[in-house]
């Protein structure tokens, strides 16, 4: 019997009356006295005395006199005999709730067991302080040894580390949708070309897309900055704060803003802010200078002075010369021991975002790195990260948490796993480029996370590519850039150094083009961009054979392509060369439909919808901060240009339905064949092999069975007994399971682990593996499904794996499965030798 | 050339001659119209726009062939067929992802459908290149023994061509 049960079985005796009777299933309804001693009178009537249990009846009906007697207002000795009739009848809830009535009216009434019931019950409500309390009176009612209760102040620091981290604010939201990092590029180019009314739009529309993309968020504070709405500005940057509460180009903006409000609470909590960002980045002088100048401006010397002396201490001879006549007049007006100034303090988060298992450890982790106390906080990381291997928020903090200690190698790793973990995070990669950037040896790579963190919709990367192409000489790209920064951050904490090196760059500009040599210099730099995109582009296969996890996202947006154009242009347009030839306006009209399908029509036509395929392919690489070259690309080339030649059939079409002559006919003839040859140049089947050759796992009864083993031995336990059956042996063709290597890995390393963790305590482990390939009734595609049994105890079902509420790991299984169109369920064995079996489905590749 | 009146949501294209009648199940109406301009009257096309509307034909006339697109992602929702206990346990809550995957294979779904009301002899031609895994074919012909594909490069010409050709 649990610790729970039994206490509440110990509480019921403890309340039951002395004078209680028993008596038969039937009662008769009571007078309807409203009386609650007489109700309760007449409940314990019904009991029997003594020890002997109450019929089930019994109980019923003396909860119904005892719940009657409660709405005339029931003294709280009737309100804990009614708990304990509810615990009697199962009726735990009720207990629980009747307990907390009566603690609420007279806690001196309850009994150290009913504490108890109260604490677990709140613990496991999430409501840590109020648990806490509750064990606090468990320990103050407990009269039994100091033994017994010697494991309540352990978990009193436990509740505290909960209840702190019930209270930090949830992680980023991982990168955002490709729709909206589409519409924040839309947007981006827009405010380049001067449109600001359509660059809003779509900065409002990638936050409609994803409400938490912080750099959405940004890009729009930095427009509203601009055009002076400095309300709306300040809401969009308070929006980007929320998502990602450490980026100093909207810490540094909002400062500025909140400090120009004539308002003394906004003074306050720019004052805040200024402090935040220097803290965050020690490298960036300015932002201690600032901070001390604003603390000056609010009038406490002492703190300003504090700030001064920290910004001096780094500073050049001349900078120190520059700020004595301030110092002097700080060191005066400071007193000795000022008290601490209104506001400022570290700011408090807002409470977390709905939880999961390895957001609950980074929260934990967080109260600990908080707390100074690193091991701990490493370790809860590393659970998290295992848990959830795309919560990039772990490894970054754990980065933070190595940086600070001095291990730039652990740091670096950790961010290497963040970047891997969320490429579309622009944070991740701005960290790992300024670690990089510290290294002095390491420029170069820098650069290039740098131009990853740029890709990914880092304001900031374009402000130090600016300064490196200014460094490497190149002024177009290095003006491009600072202008660009500066009209997306107009109050960034680079915004004067921008704007002074654009100044600089400009006057030189107009210097060289005094000498004549403009053009020239012009042409080299944009000959010189042209080669450097030409060199940075990326193929689709180079691509997802970086990121070979994309491969899932990939496949319905080039199976779009494929049905579209491929199979669609193909069937449609070979041929109609010779028809249009023959019959040219029915042929025309009925291309023309195909093709360009009017707008706002259900339909989209095949070039809209080829172009649209080709986009979001485009977009999710630069989520993961690559740029495809599609006409480098020797699979997707002859798409490209194919469907470009089918775009420029829209005006000889129409010439032709409009009755244009044998010339039209020909020139229309002479495209559509174009477009024809090169749409079947690139099938779909080849880009289904290029798909498979990137992201497809090969699967043989030993690389599992080695798994196991790996895995028991990083757990120090003993690998149980296993046997294999079905899976292709030594000499036969491996299967091929559509799926990452690493996801694939990530869910044996899982599964395995919990099979393990679950076999703990059995005395003879074992475990079944089983595979076979399986063809969809109706589909006839063909799967790979695994069925893992073992004999450990414990239930197990396929609500609780997808639920989450299973042992951990198991919910990263269900969701890796779901992500590649598999699935994993669990039915008890057929094997009287295993008590359950976990089958596990996925998709496989035909034989090659 | 008189008109037959049409069906709701039916197509009807009527043709001089009378010979073969085709069954198009497609989403939109492009193979219907291609299909008919090709044949020049050699056939009577009658298109119909998901399962059951092609259901509801086959039961009412009879059809010599059927041709059949893969992908539905213009039909509604609620028209697609195949939705189960199956679909819901792989996709859990993500419906959309489920809706996805149900109209990038409605066709095979919708032959699942019509199976049981196709005459032995009608020809079915499905929008679908078997080449890569002939096994899958195989697999889906114990079903529907007439049934073929069509490999990817394949004019309408050709495909028009086997919809007429004699069982």
């Amino acid at each position: 019997m649990s610790r729970v049960a039994a206490g509440l079985a110990f509480v019921v005796s403890l309340h039951r009356p002395a004078s209680a009777q028993d008596v038969a299933a039937s009662f008769p309804c009571p007078d309807g006295t409203e009386d609650p001693a007489a109700l309760a009178r007449q409940a314990s009537s019904l009991l029997p005395r003594g020890a002997a249990p109450a019929s089930r009846a019994a109980v019923d009906s003396a909860r119904r006199l005892l719940r009657r007697g409660r709405r005339f207002g029931a003294p709280v000795h009737d309100v804990l005999l009614a708990s304990d009739l509810a615990a009697q009848a199962g009726d735990s809830d009720e207990s629980a709730e009747l307990l907390a009535e009566a603690a609420a009216t007279a806690p001196d009434a309850l009994t150290a067991l009913d504490w108890l019931v109260l604490a677990r019950r709140d613990e496991a409500r999430g409501d840590y302080t109020s648990a806490r309390g509750r064990y606090e009176r468990f320990l103050k009612s407990h009269e039994g040894t100091e033994e017994d209760t010697r494991w309540v102040g352990p978990r009193l620091k436990q509740l505290d580390v909960a209840a702190r981290a019930a209270s930090v604010s949830a992680p980023a939201a991982l990168a955002p949708p490709a729709e909206a990092r589409l519409a924040l590029a839309d947007g981006r180019s827009a405010l380049a070309r001067g449109d600001r009314k359509a660059s809003r739009e779509k900065f409002e529309q990638a936050l409609r897309i994803a409400p938490g993309y912080a750099d959405a968020a940004l890009a729009l504070a930095g427009l509203e900055a601009r055009e002076g709405r400095t309300e709306q500005a300040i809401s969009a940057y308070r929006q980007a704060l929320a998502s990602e509460p450490d980026r100093i180009e909207t810490l540094v903006p909002l400062a500025q803003l909140l400090w120009d409000t004539p308002d003394r609470a906004a003074k306050e909590e720019a004052l805040r802010l200024f402090d935040r960002a220097a803290a965050l980045r020690p490298d960036l002088r300015p932002l201690l200078r600032q901070s001390a100048d604003r603390w000056a401006q609010w009038g406490d010397a002492s703190e300003a002075l504090k700030r001064l002396d920290a910004w001096r201490a780094k500073a050049t001879p001349a900078e120190k010369a520059e700020s004595e006549r301030l110092h002097a007049a700080l060191v005066s007006r400071a007193k000795p021991a000022a008290p601490a100034t209104p506001g400022p303090r570290a700011a408090s988060p807002a409470a977390g975002a709905a939880g999961s298992p390895a957001l609950d450890e980074w929260k934990q982790a967080s109260v600990y790195a908080g707390a100074h106390d690193d091991a701990r906080a490493l370790e809860h990381l590393a659970l998290a990260e295992k848990l959830d291997p795309t919560l990039a928020s772990a490894p970054e903090l754990a980065a933070d948490i190595h940086e600070r200690r001095g291990d730039r190698a652990a740091a670096e790793a950790a961010l290497r796993r963040a970047v891997a973990a969320a490429p579309g995070r622009s944070s991740a990669h701005e960290k790992l480029a300024l670690l990089l950037t510290g290294d002095p040896a390491r420029g170069t790579e820098a650069i290039e996370e740098w131009t990853r963190a740029e890709q990914a919709g880092s304001v900031e990367a374009t402000f130090y590519l600016a300064r490196q192409a200014q460094t490497a000489s190149d002024s177009s790209r290095a003006r491009e850039l600072y202008a660009r920064y500066l009209a997306e951050s107009p109050g960034g904490a680079h915004a004067a150094d921008a704007r002074s090196s654009l100044e600089h760059l400009e006057g030189r500009r107009r210097n060289v083009l005094v000498w004549g040599g403009a053009a020239v210099l012009l042409g080299a730099a944009v000959a010189g961009a042209w080669a450097y995109r030409r060199r940075s582009g990326w193929t689709v296969e180079g691509w997802l054979r970086e990121r070979p996890a994309r491969v899932h996202t990939a496949r319905p947006v080039l199976g779009r392509l494929q049905h579209e154009v491929l199979k669609h242009g193909g069937l449609l347009l070979r041929g109609s060369g010779a028809r249009l030839a023959a019959s040219p306006a029915d042929t025309a009209q009925l291309l023309s439909g195909r093709l360009f399908a009017p707008e706002g029509g259900k339909t989209r036509g095949l070039v809209a919808e080829g172009r649209r395929a080709l986009a979001d392919l485009q977009a999710l690489a630069r989520a993961d901060g690559r740029r495809l070259d599609l006409q480098r690309d020797s699979l997707f080339s002859p798409v490209v240009q194919g469907i470009d030649a089918l775009r420029k059939l829209e005006e000889p079409l129409s010439r032709v339905r409009s009755g244009g002559g044998d010339a039209a006919i020909a020139r229309a003839v002479e495209r559509i064949d174009r477009a024809a040859d090169l749409l079947s140049e690139t099938t779909g089947r080849d880009i289904e092999t290029m798909l498979d050759a990137v992201a497809t796992v090969g699967v043989r009864a030993q690389d599992l069975c080695d798994f196991l083993e790996r895995v028991a031995s990083e757990k120090a336990v003993p690998p149980p007994a296993l046997a294999i059956s079905g899976l292709p042996g030594p000499g036969q063709p491996a299967w091929r399971a559509r799926i990452a290597s690493t996801d694939w890995e990530t869910i044996w390393r899982n599964v395995f682990a919990n099979t393990l963790s679950a076999l703990s305590g059995v005395s003879e482990p074992r475990v079944g593996l089983f595979g076979e390939v399986v063809r969809d009734r109706v589909t006839g595609e063909p799967s790979l499904r695994f069925a893992i049994a073992d004999n450990a105890p414990g239930r197990l079902t396929t609500e609780m794996i997808r639920e989450r509420s299973a042992d951990r790991g198991w919910g990263v299984v269900a969701e890796l499965l779901q992500s590649h169109g598999g699935r994993i369920a669990v039915s008890p064995s057929v094997d009287p030798r295993y008590a359950k079996r976990i089958v596990i489905e996925l998709a496989a590749a035909p034989p090659p | 050339m008189p008109r037959i009146p049409v069906a709701s949501k039916t197509t009807r294209i009527l043709v001089a001659s009378k010979t073969t009648r085709i069954l198009v199940v497609e989403d939109g109406f492009e193979y219907t119209r291609a299909l008919e301009r090709i044949a020049d009257g050699a056939a009577e096309f009658v298109r119909a726009a998901d399962a059951e509307e092609a259901e509801g034909l086959l039961r009412r006339s009879a059809f010599d062939a059927v041709f059949l697109d893969v992908v539905f992602d213009r039909t509604p929702v609620e028209r697609l067929v195949g939705r189960g206990a199956e679909l819901d346990g792989r996709f859990g809550r993500n419906a959309a992802g489920a809706t996805e995957h149900l109209a990038n294979r409605q066709g095979f779904y919708i032959a699942d459908v019509l199976a049981p009301v196709l005459t032995p002899s009608a020809r079915v031609i499905m929008a679908y290149d078997f080449t890569a895994d002939p096994e899958r074919l195989e697999l889906l012909r114990a079903r529907i023994p007439s049934l073929e594909g069509i490999r990817e490069g394949t004019g309408l010409d050709d495909v028009l061509a086997r919809l007429l050709a004699p069982r």
